[in-house]
Protein backbone atom coordinates (compact mmCIF):
# COMPACT_ATOMS: atom_id res chain seq x y z
CA UNK A 1 0.00 0.00 0.00
CA UNK A 2 1.63 3.48 -0.72
CA UNK A 3 1.67 6.90 1.15
CA UNK A 4 -1.70 7.55 -1.36
CA UNK A 5 -3.63 5.15 -0.37
CA UNK A 6 -2.80 4.88 3.21
CA UNK A 7 -4.28 8.84 2.75
CA UNK A 8 -6.96 7.99 1.23
CA UNK A 9 -7.78 5.39 3.64
CA UNK A 10 -6.92 7.44 6.84
CA UNK A 11 -9.35 10.12 5.28
CA UNK A 12 -12.38 7.69 4.78
CA UNK A 13 -11.77 6.36 7.77
CA UNK A 14 -12.01 9.76 9.97
CA UNK A 15 -13.38 12.52 7.95
CA UNK A 16 -16.82 11.81 9.25
CA UNK A 17 -15.71 11.97 12.73
CA UNK A 18 -13.59 15.13 12.24
CA UNK A 19 -16.06 16.93 10.00
CA UNK A 20 -18.63 16.34 12.59
CA UNK A 21 -16.45 17.63 15.37
CA UNK A 22 -15.66 20.65 13.46
CA UNK A 23 -19.20 20.91 12.22
CA UNK A 24 -20.31 22.16 15.45
CA UNK A 25 -18.25 24.64 16.26
CA UNK A 26 -18.13 25.92 12.14
CA UNK A 27 -20.75 26.91 9.36
CA UNK A 28 -20.64 23.58 6.60
CA UNK A 29 -18.16 25.82 4.45
CA UNK A 30 -15.84 26.35 7.14
CA UNK A 31 -16.05 22.84 8.45
CA UNK A 32 -15.26 21.47 5.23
CA UNK A 33 -12.24 23.57 4.96
CA UNK A 34 -11.28 22.61 8.74
CA UNK A 35 -11.15 19.00 7.54
CA UNK A 36 -8.87 19.88 4.69
CA UNK A 37 -6.33 22.18 6.73
CA UNK A 38 -6.22 19.36 9.18
CA UNK A 39 -5.75 16.12 6.66
CA UNK A 40 -3.72 18.24 4.71
CA UNK A 41 -1.49 19.51 7.42
CA UNK A 42 -0.89 15.73 8.13
CA UNK A 43 -0.38 14.80 5.20
CA UNK A 44 2.57 17.22 4.49
CA UNK A 45 3.90 16.23 8.22
CA UNK A 46 4.02 12.72 7.40
CA UNK A 47 6.33 12.31 10.25
CA UNK A 48 4.56 13.69 12.97
CA UNK A 49 2.32 10.52 12.62
CA UNK A 50 5.37 8.35 13.15
CA UNK A 51 5.16 8.77 16.94
CA UNK A 52 1.33 8.63 17.20
CA UNK A 53 0.02 5.67 18.17
CA UNK A 54 -3.52 6.89 17.91
CA UNK A 55 -4.21 8.83 14.22
CA UNK A 56 -7.62 9.53 15.14
CA UNK A 57 -6.82 11.10 18.41
CA UNK A 58 -4.11 13.01 16.85
CA UNK A 59 -6.96 14.32 14.23
CA UNK A 60 -9.56 15.13 16.38
CA UNK A 61 -7.32 17.12 18.80
CA UNK A 62 -5.84 18.95 15.58
CA UNK A 63 -9.20 19.67 14.37
CA UNK A 64 -10.79 20.57 17.86
CA UNK A 65 -7.66 23.28 17.82
CA UNK A 66 -8.27 24.66 14.30
CA UNK A 67 -11.61 25.36 15.00
CA UNK A 68 -10.79 26.75 18.21
CA UNK A 69 -7.88 29.27 16.24
CA UNK A 70 -10.91 29.74 13.63
CA UNK A 71 -13.67 30.93 16.06
CA UNK A 72 -10.89 33.18 18.09
CA UNK A 73 -9.14 35.08 14.99
CA UNK A 74 -13.23 36.28 14.47
CA UNK A 75 -13.28 36.22 10.75
CA UNK A 76 -16.22 33.66 11.03
CA UNK A 77 -19.45 34.14 12.11
CA UNK A 78 -20.04 32.79 16.15
CA UNK A 79 -22.47 30.49 15.83
CA UNK A 80 -22.16 27.08 13.88
CA UNK A 81 -25.66 27.14 11.92
CA UNK A 82 -28.15 24.82 11.97
CA UNK A 83 -28.41 22.40 9.03
CA UNK A 84 -30.41 23.37 6.18
CA UNK A 85 -32.41 20.85 6.44
CA UNK A 86 -33.72 20.48 9.67
CA UNK A 87 -34.65 24.38 9.19
CA UNK A 88 -37.03 23.60 6.79
CA UNK A 89 -40.81 23.25 7.67
CA UNK A 90 -41.66 20.44 8.91
CA UNK A 91 -38.47 19.44 10.31
CA UNK A 92 -38.02 17.27 13.20
CA UNK A 93 -38.20 19.91 16.21
CA UNK A 94 -36.93 17.65 18.56
CA UNK A 95 -34.11 16.51 16.78
CA UNK A 96 -33.97 20.33 15.82
CA UNK A 97 -33.97 21.34 19.28
CA UNK A 98 -31.41 18.68 20.42
CA UNK A 99 -28.76 19.82 17.52
CA UNK A 100 -28.94 23.58 18.84
CA UNK A 101 -28.23 22.91 22.05
CA UNK A 102 -25.02 20.91 20.85
CA UNK A 103 -24.32 23.27 18.95
CA UNK A 104 -24.64 26.15 21.90
CA UNK A 105 -22.31 24.14 24.24
CA UNK A 106 -19.50 26.47 24.91
CA UNK A 107 -16.59 25.69 22.97
CA UNK A 108 -14.35 24.18 25.41
CA UNK A 109 -16.53 21.78 26.15
CA UNK A 110 -17.77 20.84 22.60
CA UNK A 111 -14.56 18.29 22.37
CA UNK A 112 -14.81 17.02 25.18
CA UNK A 113 -18.87 15.99 25.18
CA UNK A 114 -18.32 14.49 21.30
CA UNK A 115 -15.70 12.28 22.56
CA UNK A 116 -17.49 10.75 25.44
CA UNK A 117 -20.98 11.23 24.39
CA UNK A 118 -20.83 10.18 21.01
CA UNK A 119 -17.66 8.22 20.44
CA UNK A 120 -17.88 6.49 23.20
CA UNK A 121 -14.56 7.35 25.11
CA UNK A 122 -13.50 7.46 28.93
CA UNK A 123 -12.93 10.44 30.39
CA UNK A 124 -9.26 9.28 30.64
CA UNK A 125 -9.43 8.85 27.06
CA UNK A 126 -10.68 11.91 26.14
CA UNK A 127 -7.99 13.58 27.82
CA UNK A 128 -5.22 11.10 25.84
CA UNK A 129 -6.75 12.94 23.08
CA UNK A 130 -7.13 16.32 23.70
CA UNK A 131 -3.82 16.28 25.74
CA UNK A 132 -5.67 17.39 29.07
CA UNK A 133 -5.51 15.91 32.45
CA UNK A 134 -8.33 13.74 33.31
CA UNK A 135 -9.55 15.99 35.95
CA UNK A 136 -9.82 18.27 33.33
CA UNK A 137 -12.06 16.36 31.51
CA UNK A 138 -13.86 15.65 34.22
CA UNK A 139 -15.03 19.19 34.78
CA UNK A 140 -16.09 19.78 31.49
CA UNK A 141 -18.00 16.46 31.10
CA UNK A 142 -19.41 17.72 34.50
CA UNK A 143 -20.45 21.48 33.32
CA UNK A 144 -21.91 19.62 29.90
CA UNK A 145 -23.79 17.12 31.15
CA UNK A 146 -25.75 19.38 33.00
CA UNK A 147 -26.34 21.97 30.22
CA UNK A 148 -27.49 19.38 27.69
CA UNK A 149 -29.88 17.87 31.00
CA UNK A 150 -31.11 21.15 31.68
CA UNK A 151 -31.46 21.92 28.36
CA UNK A 152 -33.04 18.31 26.78
CA UNK A 153 -34.89 17.67 30.23
CA UNK A 154 -33.37 15.35 31.77
CA UNK A 155 -32.38 13.12 28.62
CA UNK A 156 -35.38 10.89 29.67
CA UNK A 157 -33.94 8.66 32.25
CA UNK B 1 -14.20 -2.18 37.82
CA UNK B 2 -17.69 -0.72 38.67
CA UNK B 3 -16.92 -0.79 41.97
CA UNK B 4 -14.63 1.55 41.42
CA UNK B 5 -16.11 3.61 39.03
CA UNK B 6 -19.31 3.53 41.73
CA UNK B 7 -16.81 5.29 44.44
CA UNK B 8 -16.90 8.34 42.54
CA UNK B 9 -19.93 8.62 41.33
CA UNK B 10 -20.65 11.89 43.07
CA UNK B 11 -20.01 14.47 42.65
CA UNK B 12 -17.10 14.05 40.14
CA UNK B 13 -18.63 10.75 38.64
CA UNK B 14 -17.12 9.00 35.34
CA UNK B 15 -20.44 10.03 33.09
CA UNK B 16 -19.85 7.56 30.57
CA UNK B 17 -22.04 4.89 31.31
CA UNK B 18 -24.32 6.73 33.59
CA UNK B 19 -24.84 9.42 30.84
CA UNK B 20 -26.05 6.85 28.21
CA UNK B 21 -29.31 8.49 27.99
CA UNK B 22 -27.70 12.35 27.39
CA UNK B 23 -25.77 9.92 25.23
CA UNK B 24 -28.69 8.55 23.23
CA UNK B 25 -30.32 11.80 22.87
CA UNK B 26 -27.45 13.90 21.69
CA UNK B 27 -26.67 11.00 19.02
CA UNK B 28 -29.54 12.61 16.73
CA UNK B 29 -27.63 15.75 16.82
CA UNK B 30 -24.22 14.91 16.35
CA UNK B 31 -25.34 12.63 13.55
CA UNK B 32 -27.34 15.64 11.58
CA UNK B 33 -24.23 17.42 11.75
CA UNK B 34 -22.47 14.33 9.80
CA UNK B 35 -21.60 15.33 6.42
CA UNK B 36 -23.73 13.96 3.69
CA UNK B 37 -22.23 11.62 0.63
CA UNK B 38 -21.81 14.25 -1.54
CA UNK B 39 -19.81 16.21 0.83
CA UNK B 40 -17.61 13.81 1.76
CA UNK B 41 -16.58 12.43 -1.91
CA UNK B 42 -16.04 16.40 -2.49
CA UNK B 43 -13.89 16.50 0.24
CA UNK B 44 -12.03 13.23 -0.65
CA UNK B 45 -11.72 14.09 -3.98
CA UNK B 46 -10.16 17.83 -2.98
CA UNK B 47 -7.81 16.02 -0.42
CA UNK B 48 -6.76 12.99 -2.69
CA UNK B 49 -5.88 15.57 -5.55
CA UNK B 50 -4.23 17.59 -3.25
CA UNK B 51 -2.18 14.90 -2.29
CA UNK B 52 -1.12 13.74 -5.52
CA UNK B 53 0.14 17.20 -6.92
CA UNK B 54 2.52 17.00 -3.38
CA UNK B 55 4.03 13.85 -4.28
CA UNK B 56 4.79 15.06 -7.81
CA UNK B 57 6.26 18.13 -5.69
CA UNK B 58 7.85 16.08 -3.47
CA UNK B 59 10.47 14.81 -5.42
CA UNK B 60 13.87 15.57 -2.63
CA UNK B 61 12.91 14.50 0.65
CA UNK B 62 13.02 17.88 2.87
CA UNK B 63 12.87 18.28 6.43
CA UNK B 64 13.09 21.18 8.75
CA UNK B 65 12.99 24.64 7.32
CA UNK B 66 13.54 23.52 4.14
CA UNK B 67 10.31 21.86 3.80
CA UNK B 68 8.37 24.67 5.24
CA UNK B 69 9.92 27.33 2.52
CA UNK B 70 9.15 25.11 -0.55
CA UNK B 71 5.37 23.94 0.17
CA UNK B 72 4.29 21.10 -1.88
CA UNK B 73 2.59 22.82 -4.87
CA UNK B 74 -0.87 20.36 -3.89
CA UNK B 75 -1.72 22.35 -0.97
CA UNK B 76 -1.95 25.51 -3.04
CA UNK B 77 -5.01 23.87 -5.13
CA UNK B 78 -7.11 23.65 -1.94
CA UNK B 79 -5.55 26.99 -0.71
CA UNK B 80 -6.59 28.22 -3.76
CA UNK B 81 -10.17 26.95 -3.38
CA UNK B 82 -9.93 28.14 0.04
CA UNK B 83 -9.02 31.31 -1.07
CA UNK B 84 -11.83 31.96 -3.66
CA UNK B 85 -14.28 31.54 -0.79
CA UNK B 86 -12.18 33.83 2.14
CA UNK B 87 -10.95 36.55 -0.15
CA UNK B 88 -10.55 39.10 2.87
CA UNK B 89 -8.35 36.94 4.81
CA UNK B 90 -5.88 36.45 1.63
CA UNK B 91 -6.06 40.17 0.30
CA UNK B 92 -3.03 41.08 2.19
CA UNK B 93 -0.84 37.83 1.86
CA UNK B 94 -1.53 37.70 -2.05
CA UNK B 95 -0.90 41.63 -2.76
CA UNK B 96 2.62 40.88 -0.83
CA UNK B 97 3.55 37.97 -2.94
CA UNK B 98 2.40 39.91 -5.98
CA UNK B 99 4.80 42.61 -5.53
CA UNK B 100 7.53 40.27 -4.38
CA UNK B 101 7.59 39.09 -7.29
CA UNK B 102 6.83 41.90 -9.35
CA UNK B 103 10.20 43.35 -7.73
CA UNK B 104 12.27 40.58 -8.91
CA UNK B 105 13.00 39.55 -5.12
CA UNK B 106 11.42 35.80 -5.62
CA UNK B 107 15.22 34.49 -5.93
CA UNK B 108 15.21 36.02 -2.26
CA UNK B 109 12.35 34.89 -0.67
CA UNK B 110 13.60 31.76 0.72
CA UNK B 111 13.80 33.21 3.89
CA UNK B 112 10.12 34.14 4.09
CA UNK B 113 8.15 37.17 3.88
CA UNK B 114 10.25 38.73 6.94
CA UNK B 115 13.57 38.55 5.25
CA UNK B 116 16.38 40.85 5.74
CA UNK B 117 16.23 40.61 1.89
CA UNK B 118 13.18 42.07 0.77
CA UNK B 119 13.89 45.36 0.17
CA UNK B 120 12.13 47.95 2.73
CA UNK B 121 10.48 49.91 -0.01
CA UNK B 122 8.88 47.31 -1.80
CA UNK B 123 7.27 46.35 1.48
CA UNK B 124 6.19 49.78 1.97
CA UNK B 125 4.72 49.72 -1.70
CA UNK B 126 2.92 46.79 -1.19
CA UNK B 127 1.06 47.58 1.58
CA UNK B 128 -0.03 50.62 0.03
CA UNK B 129 -1.49 49.52 -2.89
CA UNK B 130 -2.66 45.65 -1.86
CA UNK B 131 -6.46 45.37 -2.72
CA UNK B 132 -5.81 45.88 -6.48
CA UNK B 133 -2.74 43.81 -6.28
CA UNK B 134 -4.99 41.04 -4.26
CA UNK B 135 -7.04 41.55 -7.76
CA UNK B 136 -5.07 40.72 -10.34
CA UNK B 137 -3.20 37.93 -7.70
CA UNK B 138 -6.02 35.92 -7.73
CA UNK B 139 -6.45 36.18 -10.71
CA UNK B 140 -3.08 35.17 -12.38
CA UNK B 141 -3.13 32.62 -10.30
CA UNK B 142 -0.36 30.65 -11.91
CA UNK B 143 2.48 32.44 -10.32
CA UNK B 144 3.55 29.33 -8.72
CA UNK B 145 6.43 30.95 -6.54
CA UNK B 146 4.00 32.88 -5.20
CA UNK B 147 1.45 30.83 -4.42
CA UNK B 148 3.54 28.71 -2.29
CA UNK B 149 4.57 32.03 -0.21
CA UNK B 150 0.74 33.08 0.41
CA UNK B 151 0.01 29.48 1.31
CA UNK B 152 2.73 30.01 4.00
CA UNK B 153 1.83 32.88 5.28
CA UNK B 154 -2.39 31.49 5.55
CA UNK B 155 -0.99 28.34 7.03
CA UNK B 156 0.64 30.20 9.55
CA UNK B 157 -2.96 31.49 10.87
CA UNK B 158 -4.20 28.54 10.38
CA UNK B 159 -1.95 25.53 11.92
CA UNK B 160 -3.18 24.45 15.47
CA UNK B 161 -0.37 23.18 18.19
CA UNK B 162 2.72 24.96 16.65
CA UNK B 163 4.99 27.50 17.77
CA UNK B 164 3.05 29.97 14.66
CA UNK B 165 1.53 32.33 17.86
CA UNK B 166 5.08 34.10 18.18
CA UNK B 167 5.68 33.71 14.65
CA UNK B 168 2.64 35.35 13.39
CA UNK B 169 2.95 38.70 15.70
CA UNK B 170 6.60 38.56 15.10
CA UNK B 171 8.38 37.05 12.02
CA UNK B 172 5.37 35.48 9.83
CA UNK B 173 4.82 39.01 7.83
CA UNK B 174 3.15 42.14 7.85
CA UNK B 175 0.66 40.68 5.39
CA UNK B 176 -0.44 37.60 8.35
CA UNK B 177 -0.90 41.23 10.68
CA UNK B 178 -2.84 43.24 7.98
CA UNK B 179 -5.07 39.74 7.29
CA UNK B 180 -6.30 39.93 10.86
CA UNK B 181 -8.25 43.27 10.12
CA UNK B 182 -8.85 43.00 6.64
CA UNK B 183 -8.24 46.51 6.24
CA UNK B 184 -5.50 46.51 3.62
CA UNK B 185 -3.66 50.34 3.69
CA UNK B 186 -1.10 51.25 6.51
CA UNK B 187 -1.36 55.01 4.35
CA UNK B 188 -2.55 57.67 6.36
CA UNK B 189 -5.78 56.84 7.65
CA UNK B 190 -8.16 59.81 7.08
CA UNK B 191 -11.48 60.92 8.67
CA UNK B 192 -13.00 63.65 6.51
CA UNK B 193 -16.07 65.40 8.52
CA UNK B 194 -17.67 68.20 6.99
CA UNK B 195 -21.16 70.47 7.37
CA UNK B 196 -22.64 73.06 5.22
CA UNK B 197 -25.68 75.65 5.76
CA UNK B 198 -27.77 75.48 2.81
CA UNK B 199 -30.37 77.97 2.22
CA UNK B 200 -33.47 77.96 -0.42
CA UNK B 201 -36.93 79.75 -0.91
CA UNK B 202 -38.07 76.29 -2.13
CA UNK B 203 -37.79 73.71 0.82
CA UNK B 204 -39.75 70.94 -0.28
CA UNK B 205 -37.70 70.62 -3.91
CA UNK B 206 -34.37 71.85 -2.17
CA UNK B 207 -35.26 68.59 0.46
CA UNK B 208 -36.11 66.11 -1.88
CA UNK B 209 -33.42 67.18 -4.39
CA UNK B 210 -30.92 66.81 -0.82
CA UNK B 211 -31.93 62.97 -0.18
CA UNK B 212 -32.03 62.37 -3.84
CA UNK B 213 -28.22 63.30 -3.80
CA UNK B 214 -27.47 61.46 -0.45
CA UNK B 215 -28.96 58.60 -2.37
CA UNK B 216 -27.16 59.06 -5.30
CA UNK B 217 -23.65 58.39 -3.23
CA UNK B 218 -25.36 55.95 -1.10
CA UNK B 219 -24.67 57.80 1.67
CA UNK B 220 -26.46 56.62 4.82
CA UNK B 221 -28.19 58.78 6.95
CA UNK B 222 -27.11 58.56 10.49
CA UNK B 223 -29.30 61.36 12.58
CA UNK B 224 -32.38 63.89 11.32
CA UNK B 225 -34.05 66.70 12.72
CA UNK B 226 -36.38 68.87 11.44
CA UNK B 227 -38.27 71.54 12.61
CA UNK B 228 -41.94 72.48 10.54
CA UNK B 229 -44.51 75.23 11.15
CA UNK B 230 -47.69 73.40 12.39
CA UNK B 231 -51.06 74.29 13.62
CA UNK B 232 -52.46 78.28 12.56
CA UNK B 233 -52.68 80.05 9.75
CA UNK B 234 -49.40 82.10 8.90
CA UNK B 235 -47.24 79.88 11.61
CA UNK B 236 -44.67 80.15 8.62
CA UNK B 237 -44.08 83.62 9.37
CA UNK B 238 -42.63 82.86 12.49
CA UNK B 239 -41.19 79.65 12.28
CA UNK B 240 -39.10 78.37 9.10
CA UNK B 241 -38.91 75.13 8.32
CA UNK B 242 -35.44 74.12 8.96
CA UNK B 243 -33.38 70.32 8.49
CA UNK B 244 -30.33 69.86 9.87
CA UNK B 245 -29.34 65.89 8.98
CA UNK B 246 -26.10 64.17 9.83
CA UNK B 247 -24.99 61.68 6.64
CA UNK B 248 -22.55 58.94 6.47
CA UNK B 249 -20.66 59.59 3.04
CA UNK B 250 -18.66 56.52 1.52
CA UNK B 251 -15.25 58.86 1.49
CA UNK B 252 -14.67 58.41 -2.34
CA UNK B 253 -17.61 60.59 -2.98
CA UNK B 254 -17.28 62.24 -0.07
CA UNK B 255 -16.44 65.48 -2.80
CA UNK B 256 -19.10 64.93 -5.16
CA UNK B 257 -21.23 64.97 -2.35
CA UNK B 258 -20.42 68.29 -1.05
CA UNK B 259 -20.22 69.23 -4.54
CA UNK B 260 -23.55 68.36 -5.15
CA UNK B 261 -25.18 70.38 -2.51
CA UNK B 262 -25.03 73.16 -4.99
CA UNK B 263 -27.72 72.11 -6.28
CA UNK B 264 -29.66 71.95 -3.72
CA UNK B 265 -29.62 75.48 -2.87
CA UNK B 266 -28.11 78.65 -1.82
CA UNK B 267 -24.62 77.00 0.07
CA UNK B 268 -23.77 80.04 2.36
CA UNK B 269 -21.28 78.34 4.34
CA UNK B 270 -18.48 75.03 4.08
CA UNK B 271 -16.94 73.84 6.92
CA UNK B 272 -14.35 70.67 6.19
CA UNK B 273 -11.80 68.70 8.22
CA UNK B 274 -9.77 65.89 8.10
CA UNK B 275 -8.12 64.13 10.81
CA UNK B 276 -5.53 61.77 10.78
CA UNK B 277 -5.99 59.11 12.79
CA UNK B 278 -3.16 56.47 11.70
CA UNK B 279 -1.26 56.69 15.11
CA UNK B 280 -4.75 55.61 17.26
CA UNK B 281 -5.50 53.31 14.25
CA UNK B 282 -1.94 51.46 14.41
CA UNK B 283 -1.96 51.75 18.44
CA UNK B 284 -5.40 49.85 18.83
CA UNK B 285 -4.39 47.43 15.85
CA UNK B 286 -1.37 46.64 17.74
CA UNK B 287 -3.57 46.07 21.44
CA UNK B 288 -5.63 43.93 19.30
CA UNK B 289 -2.93 41.91 18.27
CA UNK B 290 -1.42 41.62 21.66
CA UNK B 291 -4.44 40.56 23.36
CA UNK B 292 -5.06 37.90 20.86
CA UNK B 293 -1.30 36.66 21.91
CA UNK B 294 -2.16 36.86 25.26
CA UNK B 295 -5.99 35.15 24.63
CA UNK B 296 -3.82 32.52 22.76
CA UNK B 297 -1.12 31.51 25.38
CA UNK B 298 -4.03 31.74 28.25
CA UNK B 299 -6.03 29.04 26.71
CA UNK B 300 -3.18 26.84 25.92
CA UNK B 301 -2.11 27.27 29.67
CA UNK B 302 -5.91 26.17 30.29
CA UNK B 303 -5.31 23.19 28.36
CA UNK B 304 -2.30 21.85 30.73
CA UNK B 305 -4.14 23.24 34.09
CA UNK B 306 -4.72 20.48 36.22
CA UNK B 307 -6.42 22.06 39.46
CA UNK B 308 -9.98 22.91 39.30
CA UNK B 309 -8.87 26.55 40.75
CA UNK B 310 -5.93 26.82 38.19
CA UNK B 311 -9.00 26.50 35.81
CA UNK B 312 -10.73 29.09 37.22
CA UNK B 313 -8.03 31.56 37.27
CA UNK B 314 -7.33 31.11 34.29
CA UNK B 315 -10.54 31.70 33.27
CA UNK B 316 -11.03 34.52 35.03
CA UNK B 317 -8.19 36.16 33.21
CA UNK B 318 -9.47 35.14 29.56
CA UNK B 319 -12.59 36.46 30.69
CA UNK B 320 -10.70 39.86 30.65
CA UNK B 321 -8.41 39.32 28.20
CA UNK B 322 -11.40 38.46 26.02
CA UNK B 323 -13.69 41.36 27.21
CA UNK B 324 -10.44 44.22 26.57
CA UNK B 325 -10.14 42.21 23.13
CA UNK B 326 -13.55 42.45 21.98
CA UNK B 327 -13.92 45.98 22.88
CA UNK B 328 -10.46 46.98 20.78
CA UNK B 329 -12.13 45.03 18.20
CA UNK B 330 -15.14 47.67 18.50
CA UNK B 331 -12.91 50.47 18.58
CA UNK B 332 -10.93 49.29 15.25
CA UNK B 333 -14.40 48.53 13.27
CA UNK B 334 -15.64 52.24 14.46
CA UNK B 335 -12.16 53.54 13.26
CA UNK B 336 -13.00 51.76 10.44
CA UNK B 337 -16.18 53.24 9.82
CA UNK B 338 -15.41 55.97 10.23
CA UNK B 339 -12.14 55.96 8.10
CA UNK B 340 -14.64 54.36 5.30
CA UNK B 341 -17.68 57.21 5.76
CA UNK B 342 -17.22 60.53 6.40
CA UNK B 343 -19.56 62.74 7.95
CA UNK B 344 -21.59 65.19 6.50
CA UNK B 345 -23.85 67.74 8.44
CA UNK B 346 -26.10 69.60 6.27
CA UNK B 347 -28.19 72.10 7.25
CA UNK B 348 -31.05 73.04 5.08
CA UNK B 349 -32.96 76.67 6.08
CA UNK B 350 -35.75 78.05 4.69
CA UNK B 351 -35.95 81.55 3.80
CA UNK B 352 -38.05 84.03 2.18
CA UNK B 353 -35.07 85.87 0.12
CA UNK B 354 -31.67 84.65 -0.76
CA UNK B 355 -28.79 86.40 0.42
CA UNK B 356 -27.68 88.87 -2.59
CA UNK B 357 -25.38 88.38 -5.42
CA UNK B 358 -22.58 90.42 -3.67
CA UNK B 359 -19.53 89.09 -6.16
CA UNK B 360 -19.74 92.77 -7.59
CA UNK B 361 -17.65 95.32 -6.03
CA UNK B 362 -17.46 98.35 -7.91
CA UNK B 363 -18.19 101.89 -6.34
CA UNK B 364 -21.29 102.22 -8.12
CA UNK B 365 -22.81 98.61 -7.58
CA UNK B 366 -21.92 99.07 -3.89
CA UNK B 367 -23.34 102.08 -3.88
CA UNK B 368 -26.50 100.86 -5.50
CA UNK B 369 -26.74 97.80 -2.89
CA UNK B 370 -26.58 100.65 -0.29
CA UNK B 371 -29.30 102.86 -1.91
CA UNK B 372 -31.95 99.40 -2.17
CA UNK B 373 -30.89 98.53 1.26
CA UNK B 374 -31.90 102.23 2.80
CA UNK B 375 -35.02 101.80 0.76
CA UNK B 376 -35.78 98.26 1.95
CA UNK B 377 -35.02 99.37 5.56
CA UNK B 378 -37.52 102.23 5.24
CA UNK B 379 -40.21 100.35 3.82
CA UNK B 380 -39.58 97.52 6.09
CA UNK B 381 -39.82 100.18 9.43
CA UNK B 382 -42.93 101.82 7.67
CA UNK B 383 -44.81 98.11 7.10
CA UNK B 384 -43.57 97.52 11.06
CA UNK B 385 -45.04 101.00 12.45
CA UNK B 386 -48.12 100.19 10.68
CA UNK B 387 -47.96 96.30 11.84
CA UNK B 388 -47.07 97.56 15.85
CA UNK B 389 -50.44 99.85 15.60
CA UNK B 390 -53.05 97.53 14.35
CA UNK B 391 -51.30 95.04 16.47
CA UNK B 392 -51.85 97.37 19.50
CA UNK B 393 -55.64 98.58 18.58
CA UNK B 394 -57.30 98.39 21.95
CA UNK B 395 -54.70 100.26 23.04
CA UNK B 396 -55.01 103.78 21.06
CA UNK B 397 -59.09 103.03 21.82
CA UNK B 398 -58.07 103.54 25.26
CA UNK B 399 -55.23 106.59 24.86
CA UNK B 400 -58.40 108.08 22.58
CA UNK B 401 -60.93 108.22 25.17
CA UNK B 402 -58.41 109.27 27.66
CA UNK B 403 -57.23 111.93 25.28
CA UNK B 404 -60.95 112.94 24.48
CA UNK B 405 -61.98 113.15 28.45
CA UNK B 406 -58.75 115.31 28.53
CA UNK B 407 -59.45 117.62 25.87
CA UNK B 408 -63.07 117.76 27.06
CA UNK B 409 -62.18 118.77 30.67
CA UNK B 410 -59.60 121.29 29.34
CA UNK B 411 -62.20 123.07 27.56
CA UNK B 412 -64.40 123.06 30.71
CA UNK B 413 -62.23 124.98 32.86
CA UNK B 414 -60.94 127.58 30.17
CA UNK B 415 -65.01 128.11 29.72
CA UNK B 416 -65.41 128.41 33.86
CA UNK B 417 -62.41 131.05 33.42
Amino acid sequence: MDDAEKLAKLFREHAPSVYRLCRSYLGPDEAEDAVQAVFLSMAANPQRLDGVANVQAYLIRSAANHCKNVLASARVARRAPMPAELEAPGGDAGLREAVSVVLALPDDLKDCAYLAFYEGHTSAEVGDILGLPASTVRSRLVRARTILQEELGGGQR
Amino acid sequence: MTDTRNMHNTPMEDPIELDAAIAERTKGAWDALSPDDEALARMEAAFMAAVADDAAAEQVPQSGDAAAKKRPAGRLWSFARWAARHKTQTAAAAALMLVLVAGGAVTSMQGGVNSATAPEGTLEATLQAPSNAYDAATESSDTNSGRVESGDVADTAREPESSTVDKSADTASKATVRESSAEPSVGDKLVYTASAHVVTTDYETARATLKEKAAAVKAKLESENESMPYGQEGARDSVRPTLMVTYRVPTESYETFLDSLSEVGTVVSRTSNADNISRTYSETDARVRSLQIQEESLEKMLKKAESIDDMLTIEDQLQDVRSQLEAAKNELSRMDTDIAYSKVTVTLADVTELPGDESDTSFLAQLGRAAAGALKGFVELLEGIVLFVVGTWPLWIVVAVVAVVLAVRKKRRNRDR
